[in-house]
């Protein structure tokens, strides 16, 4: 009896605890508890996931080396580990030098975050990043990353921040629209996502000119994304079989969505008051 | 069947089995780079073909609903309560069903799947805003398959893995 009454008085006392951490924090209490004590574990299984899959992706075929050269071959492979960890440290390098020098013209802060997990749901687009508020890092700031050293792309938007981590929805995701424009042809429309692996982008004119392979950037007018960032490029348009008056397009975003293992987050809040 | 859970299982089995759980989910989403399958309703579903009442039960199954709702954007408040829900609705079907029956186990599982990817969809039609052709309307009946399969799949080796170390603890 009195072992139930203690327990009662934990979990109303939780919640009690996780109603005021809201009214101050406006975070959810468990999800910062999580964060605190999973993001560790799941940083390390991610980290070594990926690195399984290079493993594989490497020496799947080099399985079939002939037995007297085991040694050699140990050999080789432990060299080889130590390349690609040492190759793996120079692009992570080279690609936040990229980024910061093809960022220049960007006069926001950016702050550099490890993606310590990926749900890859069928429904959504959501990755987990290693920074959070105690980095500056605030709600519908924008997330970019580096296109193999040519560019750099918008590739998220972050939507809930805790203490160390934060969770970033993908262009991707259903949740997701932006104001972008066409480069060429400069005609404006709302890039949504769907949860598949090409964007929606929807309201383009009925003249508009836009072809395959047109690039798609930023407006800049929806206050939350600066102008002129690369988003991805048009793969088919079509006339609108709903509203006729406009036409829509699928977008590719540059990013490989599905290999992101660094992004940058924008320290930019939206300019007008929503 | 019809069985409390206990402080000791709580701690001893089916916690350290949910840290695992959430180290595989995030090994293989990164490995793999496709769905690995729902592991947490996987889970939940697992432990209440053993485990069917229980204050700890249904505060444990609110900590899978949170975690559940990880994955997506301001669900935790509903998840919670749908694997709540879960938890007493499948105590009352129990007395309705051959229960010791592994085929009518299996009919639950494919069943409950089956009826958290119909939230999922209303989830998701809810938040997509855009044109439904043909193609997308393909590309979605693929991932549900996939989603049934990979998650019916987790569900029979978290049965196994349950089913070993509860009938060793008893």
């Amino acid at each position: 009896m009195k072992k139930n009454r203690i327990f009662l008085i934990t979990i109303v006392a939780l919640i009690l605890l996780s109603g005021i951490w809201y009214l101050i924090k406006k975070t959810n209490f468990f999800n910062e508890i999580f964060g605190l004590i999973l993001s560790p574990f799941l940083e390390g299984s991610t980290y070594s996931g990926s690195k399984t899959r290079n493993f594989f992706q490497n020496y799947l075929f080099l399985v079939d080396l002939k037995r007297e050269n085991e040694r050699l071959k140990k050999e080789i492979l432990l060299l080889k580990s130590q390349l690609a960890n040492y190759k793996e440290r120079e692009r992570i390098y080279k690609e936040l030098e990229d980024f910061y020098k093809l960022s220049t013209e960007i006069t926001y802060p950016k702050v550099a975050a490890k993606i310590i997990y990926k749900p890859v749901d069928p429904f959504s687009g959501i990755i987990f990043i290693d920074k959070g508020s105690k980095d500056g890092i605030l709600p519908q700031m924008p997330v970019l990353a580096g296109v193999s050293g040519e560019g750099i792309a918008l590739v998220g938007q972050v939507v809930e921040v805790y203490r160390n981590w934060s969770k970033v929805i993908l262009l991707t995701d259903p949740s997701f629209s932006a104001d972008v424009k066409v480069e060429r042809t400069g005609d404006r429309g709302i890039l949504v996502g769907k949860a598949e692996k090409y964007c929606n982008l929807q309201y383009l004119p009925s003249a508009s000119q836009v072809k395959e392979g047109d690039e798609v950037i930023t407006s800049g007018q929806d206050a939350f994304f600066p102008p002129g960032l690369l988003v991805g490029k048009v793969v088919y348009v079509k006339r609108d079989p709903v509203q006729a008056m406009f036409k829509y397009a699928e977008v590719e975003p540059v990013v490989n969505l599905y290999n992101l293992d660094l992004v940058f987050v924008l320290l930019k809040l939206p300019e007008i008051p929503l | 069947m019809g069985f409390t859970i206990n402080i000791k299982e709580i701690f001893g089995i089916f916690l350290p089995i949910l840290l695992l759980v959430l180290i595989v989910k995030s090994y293989l989403s990164s490995v793999l780079l496709f769905y690995p399958g729902d592991m947490i309703i996987a889970f939940t579903l697992a432990i209440l073909t053993f485990r069917d009442s229980g204050t700890l039960l249904y505060i444990f199954l609110s900590f899978l609903g949170l975690f559940e709702s990880l994955d997506f954007l301001n669900m935790e408040i509903f998840l919670v309560f749908y694997f709540i829900f879960l938890g007493i609705f499948l105590k009352h079907l129990k007395k309705y069903f051959a229960f010791e029956r592994f085929e009518s186990k299996m009919a639950f599982w494919v069943l409950s799947i089956i009826f958290f990817l119909i939230l999922k969809y209303i989830i998701y039609f809810y938040q997509v805003n855009i044109f439904i052709d043909w193609m997308f309307l393909l590309n979605l009946a693929l991932k549900s398959l996939h989603y049934i399969l990979a998650t019916f799949l987790w569900v029979l080796i978290f049965y196994k893995i349950l089913g070993i170390f509860l009938y060793k603890e008893s």
